[in-house]
């Protein structure tokens, strides 16, 4: 990564494109979001050319035509696996997908837990709103969240944590954040770019519109910062953590678990020039002869 | 009886819910959403069940799972979430089971837009999925009809055991008309074949057959089906047709426009008339016994159902076509003056 020049935070600053008119209604929490990208980016010392933004289908997915940098749009579920594709193909690239609840954990959900498995040195920011926005408000996976739901139906399941998901699933950083903390998300953002595996940042990221439940002011009461005496790298102590807030009806924010990771970075096929430069083309072509 | 005003997408689910639908699945997308969004309230009060999936491939699936089960079952969804459900439609074609699926088409390819288009046709005609598929599939040009084809689309899909497609698009879901609702009917009993019981003889749904002569004689089953269906239930709507110099040939919303422009160019003298397909699948081929001079097919689309009816003529008369692609309907003065260019022969826009 390259040293962040003077003008890296004008880069992050500028739109991808001027032409994408800003969609989200006044007060969305994904404008924490942006705003929190942003921040991080200059932090962490990338410029536009070396990041590829993988946007889900969603309200939340609009981040990334407001931020400079490579983007991609493809289908509705799909993110974390063209984020894992780019990766591979070019592992040079600091690739951020950015999904919401919808996306990443009804659709999406199979790569979820795969691309936790596979552990790749990439990010997943959750813009987590507990609401199909877009489609103007139906439950998603993770409605219901700060309800006492006496009574779970078929038609009605419990919510889905993605925290205690990713880390059983295999995940080796596991934050949330509150998008109405702009300063806190940069600095929990920045530390899962640096991460070299998977990190899932869920991102407690309002609906003003369609959520009236889990509202901005309801996220401020209900949660709270990590103490600081937490070992995220301690995976019974992230486990204890999680108990202790849910009995508490508090959601932590900061880093909930930080395993230092023991995969090996995927195999290259020998494609690169270098990498061809030991290998002898001879005997290859000595049947045409 | 009394006439209300309803949007389309929801006079669909209240038509389905009175011919007897007693499960929904879907997931949500534009613009479809007031179908689940009615459903999730009334199908309960109905006694029936009502699940968002999570994903169009688990709704076509629970679709397939309720309608072995012997229930009267459909999903609605729109381009990106049919093309998800393909791989079910297939498994239920391959299972010989009913199921009703309405596909509110919308402007493709890909993530494309959310406006009205008819881009699928290839793809409910020809493309439900791997193998040898084919279901009925019915495309409305009003709301009443939408209301009216439902109870058609359960019955046509129990009497062939294949899955029914309607095929709507945007504007029909999202635009209000007035309604006159038909009288509920109660469910039909389970069929003989539903999993609903196994003593004596134990029924299974599966669509595997491993030795190639008993996939062949199963997939010649189905062509036979298929043939049957082919030869009694092709079904169009003629406008203005019999004197007709020129043909124009549209379904759905763009019928509505050709009518419109049909319409202006007889009062200008022109003989044009309409042919307007309802079942898209088997193709009204009988339609197209009588040929005039000229044709023209108009379609939301870069050109799909034009290849039906260049078919269906065999080449006994030159076929024009006018479309328009990415969500823009056409006004009845861009038509009408695509009939009048067909008839002096002039290349129109491809």
């Amino acid at each position: 990564m390259s040293v962040a020049s003077p003008d890296a935070a004008k880069l992050w600053e500028q739109n991808a494109f001027p032409r994408h008119r800003i969609q989200w209604c006044p007060g969305c929490g994904d404008f924490g979001v942006l705003a929190a990208l942003k921040m991080a980016l200059v932090r962490i010392g990338v410029v536009p050319h070396e990041v590829l933004l993988v946007g889900g289908i969603g309200c939340s997915g609009q981040t990334r035509n407001y931020l400079n940098g490579n983007g991609f749009h493809g289908t509705h579920g799909g993110p974390l696996g063209y984020a894992l594709g780019a990766k591979m193909a070019n592992p040079d690239l600091t690739v951020i997908a950015l999904a919401g609840d919808g996306d990443t954990l009804a659709i999406g959900m199979e790569s979820f837990i795969h691309v936790c498995r596979r552990d790749p040195a990439m990010t997943l920011i959750l813009m987590n709103n507990g609401v199909y926005g877009l489609t103007r408000g139906q439950d998603s996976p993770t409605t219901g969240l700060g309800k006492v739901m006496e009574e779970h139906t078929e038609e009605h399941p419990p919510f889905v944590d993605p925290a205690r998901l990713a880390i059983t699933a295999g995940a080796t950083f596991v934050a949330q954040s509150f998008s109405g903390d702009p300063k806190h998300c940069a600095e929990i953002y920045a530390q899962a770019f640096r991460h070299p595996g998977f990190a899932m940042v869920n991102d407690f990221s309002p609906c003003v519109t369609y959520n009236r439940f889990n509202t901005a002011s309801w996220y401020r009461e209900h949660s709270e910062h990590i103490p600081e005496g937490h070992d995220p790298s301690d995976k019974a102590a992230a486990w204890a953590l999680l108990d202790d807030f849910d009995r508490r009806g508090k959601l932590p924010l900061g880093v909930i678990y930080r395993a230092p990771r023991h995969k090996k970075a995927h195999a290259r096929l020998p494609i690169w020039e270098e990498e061809l430069a030991g290998i002898d083309p001879g005997p290859m072509f000595s049947v045409f002869r | 009886m009394k006439r209300i005003l309803m949007k389309g997408n929801e006079a669909l689910a209240e038509a389905a819910i009175r011919a007897g639908c007693r499960a929904y699945f879907g997931y949500p997308i534009t613009p479809q959403n007031e179908v689940p969004e009615y459903m999730a309230r009334h199908m309960p009060r109905a006694g029936g069940v009502f699940v968002q999936a999570e994903s169009e491939i688990a709704a076509i699936n629970m679709v397939h799972g309720a309608s072995g089960a012997g229930v009267r079952a459909m999903a609605s969804t729109s381009g990106p979430g049919f093309s998800l459900m393909t791989e079910g439609l297939s498994y239920m074609i391959g299972s010989r089971l009913p199921g009703v699926v309405v596909n509110v088409m919308r402007g493709g390819p890909g993530l494309g837009n959310i406006a009205p288009s008819q881009g699928d046709y290839f793809q409910v005609t020809r493309g439900l999925g791997h193998g040898d598929t084919h279901g009925i599939v019915l495309a409305p040009s009003t709301v009443q009809e939408i209301v009216d084809l439902m109870p058609v689309a359960f019955e046509l899909s129990e009497r062939y055991r294949l899955p029914v497609v309607i095929a709507a698009d945007g504007i029909l879901g999202q635009m209000m008309e007035p309604v006159t609702l038909p009288e509920p009917i109660a469910p039909p009993p389970p069929p003989d074949w539903a999993t609903t019981g196994a003593v004596g003889s134990p029924r299974v749904i599966s669509s595997i057959y491993l030795a190639p002569e008993d996939l062949e004689r199963h997939v010649l089953s189905l062509m036979r089906t298929y043939q049957e269906i082919r030869e009694r239930e092709q079904r169009w709507e003629a406008y203005r047709a019999d004197d007709a110099e020129v043909l124009v040939v549209a379904y759905g919303t763009a019928a509505r426009v050709v009518r419109s422009a049909v319409d202006r160019v007889r009062a200008q003298g022109l003989a044009a008339g309409l042919i307007r397909p309802i079942t898209l699948w088997p193709f009204p081929t009988t339609a197209f016994e009588r040929s005039p001079r000229r044709w023209l097919v108009v379609e939301l689309s870069a050109g799909q159902m034009v290849e039906d009816v260049r078919l269906a003529l065999s080449g006994r008369a030159p076929v024009g076509f006018h479309g328009r692609v990415g969500g823009v309907v056409p006004s009845p003065a861009e038509v009408a003056e695509a009939i009048r260019s067909a008839v002096v022969g002039e290349v129109v826009r491809a």
